[in-house]
């Protein structure tokens, strides 16, 4: 173990970590003293003296050990939440804050959030304690040995076990790469079973069962070959590590009692008390081995979640919106000469467009043009890389945009809570009468209500309890609630049937009564719904009508 | 269900007994190595004590014992454990194909996975990891205080046995419904935690775009909250146990020197018992986390068990003597009617309906109208309740499932794919596809000219679930495999859906071509249909 490798855990251990070192440190000495007490307990029976106060003593010891090895378990349980709090709020305030583009897998967002803060938590609230605690200890027992032993036995012990870190990493060393081989071979193995798992109904349709068990067996007992082939080798270090603690301090230190008590030098308890002693040394091995590579793995975590604070640039969240307006003032919208740049193609190039205050402009081209892009920047979730965009006159930022506009995405995320919890998202203080509001705007009052209050339905995230298309308008109605005057509605039909497509069209219709509407689709027999048409090519931009599409 | 569960262990109980052995041989070394010198020490005026030499030896040689045992109670382990999980995961995937596909439907993808992964390994670690700890942390003591009764007399073995079932039994019971109770709850916790987390990922456009950000952190903080008060009374329960946990061994012991104080033990043995105590605590650790883990196990063999048990949703039949139907049959439904389990209002209400053999035919209606339950009932992932489906003149009943599923194939809204080359994919369900028959299948779906433009052709790797594809490609592909197998029915339920106008018109295009069977072609909107000249209406059973 090297010094810096020892400073960087030091570094990552919070002050109930060295609580722990502490409480480790006076629970070693305790415990030393309590088999020291016995030791004197058996020399003073020997001798044919009253052995009760030394077994008092040795009690008092013992349960002062036991208070701290209770310490040391309880303050992990009180880091834990906090260190999970602090990396949890870091790391999601920046995926909220951070731009869309550029934005890693939305499932190693959530585990990066969840199991990562986890580990990276266990690893500062627990590992790194437990580890300089056990460190700490042999320490504290070759003191105490050094005072009652004499300095002697305790050199030769602690020569013993300072040749033990060295010897350890080289054995650790030599295994590490076959011990990931193995745990790949095992990965590989279990992924190849989840997939035929999951894939079991295509499977099976295609008559593909027997041939895919085949190669499972065939592959599982090819893995289990490999694997014993290679633990035969990996466990050497077992081997090694306990014969040579088992060896080395163990023995070292019944043949150092032998010896010593032969010499005279040490009187017969003193010789015991070694004995028991020797086993109090191993507390590294026993504990620290087990747990040292998923504390290791916590700290690669912290690491990773450096880089990424490192790169966010530190935004405040913006606050909640306060509107209580019934509906929002006439708005209109210009876009001049708008590009935009995603990665380092421009999708968007000098668009020009103008959506005129309570009217619905449709969009269309084909996929990959730069719609969407558009959107997601008249939005303020994507910046423009040149030109203005001004609501009713006034040039606007993203941030001012994102005040302004609400963006309702082809797939409607539902967040599980009620219908009114849906409703108030960005809006939270909006009163019960203007969700109603919001809702019939949609015309979901009555189909959401189904016996009860349709503000008080409960919702989850698949959406399995409402329609698609029910769960698209509830999206539009959340847009209402926050009073943004500006609607942008990106595909909201495009996984919809015909009956339920028509149904928020027609919700959509009624909102531009209130609202400047921004329609993308890609669907023609959805333009007789628009006021105006503008179609996107390639990133360009022109102005059609009905009759030209035609 | 306990037998049950060891039954699950029979093809590694060798292994595991092997291990067993050597874990309860290393025991002995380990008390051995403390005793041994302890009971020298105090025998000193006894003529029996060893020299200095014959001291060392025994030690030295009971170290390496003790090393070489842990290695191959470790090797004979993960031997165990290996073999068990292979046996595990084959018995599963025995009892699921003749499910297939139905059980996906019913018991549903998530928990399928969840049994096939995570309850799987639990019973596993159970067995390889926790039963022979287990064990030898009953036998080891049990043998401890024989040698105890032997050196020291019956009062040390009355202290020290107290001593081990306080260890064995009252320690681990110590706060466990507080430790159980908050387990549960932070489970739980935690799941809404990452529920919430997964939906902010998920809905994050709609909570930047609504400004929602704050709120969103600030309900996440009150979990958090909640979290943080069940982690903290575990704690307590934890610490409150490892207090306990410490105190008995050393009160043991101190009893033991009581006893030779007070003169009803004599010195070298009490001492001797005592060394025994000290080396078999770490043994009895192991009993705590076997009542730990009991619990889980039992729940995810439960799962497990109940996964083999199910009874298939359809009857295969082993009889051939149908008359396999003719090339692109006619597919006829007679009065069919379908209620799903739960469900009080029928999906297909005595449905009569005619695809005509070797033409194409569009079927279309809202969702919920009952479409792709036609599907599922031609392949026969479910029977109708009343009713027949017929192809040609045979019932599907009376036709073998893996013959019907060669003669009717489905290409679904979203392909699933197999990681493995395009070939492989290909080749899925019809091993004995050659190269040229695989082109040829490729060339229908429009496919081939992508496919030869990739780096390694037919050969290229597609990743997991094909996701070096693109989602055009991936449905092509799909079709592809379908159009090989050279079935006498294809259906298509929503094989465009999701797709962009280009991929759509590909496919439709693609689909267009094909002659040699009876095509039938699901959809919920009009425009993916268009060429199609037999149309369908389906509409929502009142």
């Amino acid at each position: 173990m090297q010094i810096s490798r020892l400073r960087r855990l030091a570094r990552d251990t919070p002050p109930r970590g060295w609580g722990i070192v502490a409480a480790s440190a006076v629970r070693a000495v305790l415990s030393a003293s309590a088999f020291l007490a016995i030791g004197a307990v058996v020399d003073t029976i020997l001798s044919g003296g009253d052995a009760q106060p030394f077994l008092l003593v040795a009690g008092a010891c013992a349960i002062g050990a036991a208070v701290c090895a209770g310490v040391e378990s309880l303050l992990p349980s009180h880091q834990q939440p906090v260190e999970e709090q602090f990396w949890r709020g870091r790391l999601a305030t920046r995926m909220l804050t951070t731009p869309i583009d550029g934005r890693e897998e939305p499932g190693d967002t959530v585990s990066g959030l969840t199991d990562a803060v986890e580990r990276i938590a266990a690893y500062r609230s627990t590992f790194v304690g437990r580890f300089l605690g056990a460190l700490i200890v042999p320490v504290a027992v070759l003191a105490v040995i050094a005072v009652s032993h004499g300095v002697f036995v305790s050199a030769v012990l602690a020569v013993c076990i300072a040749l033990a870190p060295p010897l350890l990493g080289a054995a650790m060393a030599r295994v590490r790469r076959p011990t990931r081989a193995h745990s790949a071979a095992s990965a590989s193995l279990a992924a190849e079973f989840t997939e035929t798992v999951r894939a079991l109904g295509t499977i099976a349709m295609l008559g593909a069962g027997p041939q895919r068990r085949e190669r499972f067996a065939r592959r599982a007992e090819t893995a289990r070959v490999e694997v014993m082939r290679m633990l035969r080798r990996n466990q050497l270090v077992l081997l090694a590590t306990d014969g040579f603690f088992g060896l080395l301090v163990t023995a070292a230190s019944g043949v150092a009692a032998m010896i010593g008590l032969a010499a005279g030098a040490f009187t017969a308890g003193q010789a015991l008390a070694l004995v028991l002693l020797g086993r109090l040394l191993l507390e590294p091995v026993d504990h620290v081995g087990r747990e040292f590579y998923v504390g290791m793995a916590g700290q690669a975590r912290q690491d990773a979640a450096h880089r990424a604070l490192s790169t966010a640039s530190s935004r405040d969240l913006p606050s909640p919106t306060v509107s209580t307006q019934a509906s929002a003032l006439p708005t209109c919208v210009r876009l001049e000469q708008v590009s935009i740049v995603r990665g380092c193609r421009a999708t968007v190039r000098e668009v020009t467009l103008d959506l005129p205050s309570r009217t619905i402009t449709a969009l269309i081209g084909p996929s990959g043009s730069g719609k969407t892009s558009l959107a997601l920047a008249l939005a303020g979730l994507l910046p423009t890389a040149s030109g203005t965009i001004t609501i009713n006159g006034t040039a606007c930022d993203a941030s001012a945009r994102t005040a302004a506009v609400a963006f309702v995405p082809q797939r409607t995320t539902l967040f599980t809570g009620t219908v009114a919890d849906n409703l108030r998202l960005g809006a939270p203080g909006a009163s019960d009468d203007r969700l109603v509001w919001a809702l019939d705007c949609v015309g979901l009052t009555c189909e959401l209500s189904n016996g009860g209050s349709a503000l008080n339905r409960p919702l989850t995230t698949d959406g399995a309890t409402i329609s698609g298309g029910q769960a698209q308008r509830l999206s539009i109605a959340r847009a209402l609630v926050c009073g943004s005057p500006i609607l942008v509605l990106d595909e909201p039909t495009s996984n919809l049937d015909q009956e339920s497509a028509e149904r928020v069209l027609r919700a959509v219709s009624e909102v531009v009564q209130i609202s400047t509407v921004l329609l993308i689709t890609h669907r023609h027999d959805e333009l007789a719904w628009a006021d105006r048409i503008a179609v996107m090519t390639d990133g360009v931009l022109s102005t059609t009508t009905r009759e030209a599409l035609a | 269900m306990i037998t049950r569960l060891l039954r699950t262990a029979a093809p590694s109980s060798g292994w595991l007994a092997a291990s067993l052995v050597f874990r309860l041989a290393g025991a002995a070394c380990g008390i051995g190595l403390i005793a041994l010198p302890a009971f020298w020490i105090m025998s000193s005026d006894v003529p029996v004590r060893p020299g200095i030499g014959t001291v060392a030896t025994v030690l030295v040689a009971l170290a390496l014992i003790k090393a070489l045992a842990r290695y191959l109670e470790q090797y004979t382990g993960h031997h165990a454990a290996f073999d068990l999980l292979k046996a595990m995961r084959l018995r599963l995937l025995d009892a699921l194909l003749p499910q297939a596909p139905g059980v996906v439907t019913h018991v549903g993808a998530g928990r399928l996975l969840q049994v096939a992964t995570r309850d799987i390994d639990r019973i596993e670690v159970f067995f390889a990891h926790t039963i022979v700890p287990t064990l030898a942390g009953i036998l080891v003591p049990t043998g401890a205080a024989t040698a105890i009764v032997m050196i020291a007399g019956p009062s040390a073995l009355l202290v020290a046995s107290v001593g081990f079932l306080v260890g064995t039994l009252v320690v681990p019971l110590i706060a466990r419904r507080t430790s159980s109770q908050s387990a549960r709850d932070t489970s739980r916790l935690r799941t809404s935690l990452t529920q919430h987390i997964t939906e902010s990922v998920v809905g994050l456009l709609e909570i930047r775009s609504l400004r929602a950000e704050a709120q969103r952190l600030d309900t996440m903080r009150t979990l958090e909250g909640s979290v943080a008060h069940q982690l903290r009374r575990a704690g307590t329960a934890f610490a409150s146990r490892t207090i306990a946990g410490t105190l008995w061994p050393a009160f043991t012991i101190l009893g033991l020197l009581a006893l030779a104080a007070s003169g009803v033990s004599d010195l070298p043995g009490a001492v001797a018992s005592c060394a025994i105590v000290w080396a078999v605590v770490p043994q009895l650790e192991s009993i705590q986390r076997f009542t730990r883990s009991l619990p889980a196990a039992v729940a995810a063999a439960e799962r497990y068990f109940a996964l083999l048990e199910r009874r298939p949703a359809v009857e295969d039949v082993e009889s051939t003597e149908a008359v396999v139907p003719a090339a692109a049959p006619a597919v006829r439904l007679e009065a069919v009617s379908v209620v799903f389990p739960g469900g009080d209002a029928p999906v297909l209400d005595k449905l009569d309906q005619v695809f005509p053999a070797g033409a194409h035919t569009a079927l279309i209606g809202p969702s919920g109208a009952g479409k792709s339950t036609i599907a599922r009932l031609l392949v026969r992932e479910l029977d109708p309740e009343e009713g027949r489906v017929l192809l040609g003149d045979v019932d599907v009943r009376s036709i073998p499932l893996a013959r019907l599923r060669a003669l009717v194939t489905i290409v679904e809204q979203k392909a699933t794919l197999l990681s493995g080359s395009v070939f492989e994919n290909l080749r899925l369900g019809r091993p004995e596809l050659t190269q040229g028959d695989a082109w040829r299948a490729l060339r229908m779906a429009h496919l081939d000219r992508e496919i030869r433009a990739l780096d390694e052709g037919i050969d290229t790797q597609i990743g997991t679930d094909g996701d070096t594809l693109s989602g055009g490609q991936r449905q092509r592909l799909a079709l592809a495999r379908a159009l090989a197998r050279r079935p006498r029915v294809l259906v298509l339920d929503e094989a465009t859906s999701h797709q962009d106008p280009q991929t759509q018109i590909a496919i439709r295009d693609a689909v267009a071509d094909v002659t040699e069977c009876t095509v039938i072609v699901i959809a919920h909107r009009s425009d993916a249909i268009s060429g199609i000249d037999n149309h369908v209406v389906l509409s929502k059973p009142q």
